[in-house]
């Protein structure tokens, strides 16, 4: 009788144990799961209609984000610190991400400054940090239209000698495989958020 | 002894002053020099200077042979913005220093006078108060490879 008690108990006591494993095991696997540098949006925003150019003089339209996750960035090749600074940041966590086995996102620089940044000028600048680059540039009314519903400001500011730098939105955008912005890095940016938060983001969706 | 002379002349004239200890009081240190990018036509420089004499000295101007458009910026972000901002004059304060770093104070590089690329060793002339100061590095393509 005795024996049968102490096997009773021993099974209630391994399950429960097992329960408890299972327990935390989930917990520590939600734990994980949530990226550390990102910011998740409440609710991915889907982006509107626009018609832009690519950096090969194709048309880059919303329908160009879906099927891959994308890291959007907004700046201008006349910038010559915070944009290339940014552009070698995305361009080296992706090579890290690929050596690490991982999935690669698309990175996408969108210029801010279609005056001057042309589709010839685009394809020299952006190839210069990999062939993973897309840039992107065109008509100032059609990147407003991408721009506003990002949330991404930019605003020309002339300097004192008549020459004019861009004043812009430093974040990095995640947009998931729908072509919707899924989540947020905020300046300033640094490799190992990427690297980090990246594979958790895309396993996410 | 004649060698050591003119160098303490040459600093004295340079540099604003020669103690005992030949070390200048002012000096430029930690100087990158990346190459524009293609498609850019800026190129950036970023250094350290360092004013160990007792007095407040002001960077003027930077000049360059190799490039005729040489300004000082200043990056800052804020509430989410990047802005860029050129530096007209900068002022080191008395044994204290400033750095010229990716994501704040830089050099803008503009328009090459010379077929200049990475590899090119470029000159900065850092004009201050009364002084000069010429340092030279290696002009470096801007993606490592880490």
């Amino acid at each position: 009788m005795a024996a049968a008690r102490n096997i009773i108990a021993l099974t209630l006591a391994s399950l429960a144990l097992v329960g408890v494993s299972l327990f935390s095991y989930q917990h520590l696997q939600g734990l994980r799961a949530q990226p550390a540098y990102a910011t998740v949006w409440p609710a991915p925003k889907p982006l509107p209609d626009f018609s832009l150019v690519d950096q090969t003089g194709d048309e880059f339209a919303r329908g160009s984000l879906r099927g891959r996750w994308s890291l959007l960035f907004f700046g201008f090749t006349h910038c010559p610190d915070i944009c290339p600074a940014t552009l070698q940041q995305l361009a080296i966590a992706n090579r890290r991400l690929l050596e690490s086995g991982h999935e690669v996102p698309g990175i996408i620089f969108v210029s801010v400054d279609p005056e001057r940044d042309s589709v010839a000028a685009l394809a020299s600048y952006v190839s210069h940090f990999g062939s993973n680059i897309t840039g992107v540039t065109g008509d100032l009314a059609e990147l407003r239209k991408l721009t506003s519903a990002a949330g991404i400001f930019f605003e020309k500011s002339t300097q004192p000698d008549g020459s004019y730098s861009i004043d812009h939105s430093a974040v990095v955008l995640v947009v998931n495989t729908d072509g919707a912005i899924h989540a947020s890095f905020n300046a300033p940016h640094d490799i190992d958020h990427f690297v980090n938060d990246m594979p958790i983001l895309m396993g996410s969706h | 002894m004649k060698i050591y002379a003119s160098v303490c002349l040459l600093a004295t004239v340079l540099l604003g002053g020669c103690a005992e200890d030949p070390g200048p009081l002012v000096s430029i240190t930690d100087v990158k020099i990346l190459a524009p990018i293609p498609g850019s036509g800026a190129g950036a420089a970023y250094f350290n200077i360092e004013n160990r004499s007792d007095a407040a000295i002001t960077i003027t101007r930077i000049d360059s042979p190799q490039f005729e458009d040489v300004q000082m910026h200043e990056t800052t972000i804020e509430d989410g913005i990047s802005r860029m901002r050129r530096i007209q004059s900068l002022r080191v304060g008395p044994s204290s220093s400033v750095e010229f770093a990716p994501g704040g104070k830089h050099v803008m590089l503009m328009r090459p006078a010379t077929n200049v690329a990475p590899g090119s060793l470029v000159e900065l002339e850092i004009h201050y108060d009364d002084g000069l100061l010429i340092v030279n590095a290696t002009m470096q393509n801007r993606l490592p490879t880490e």
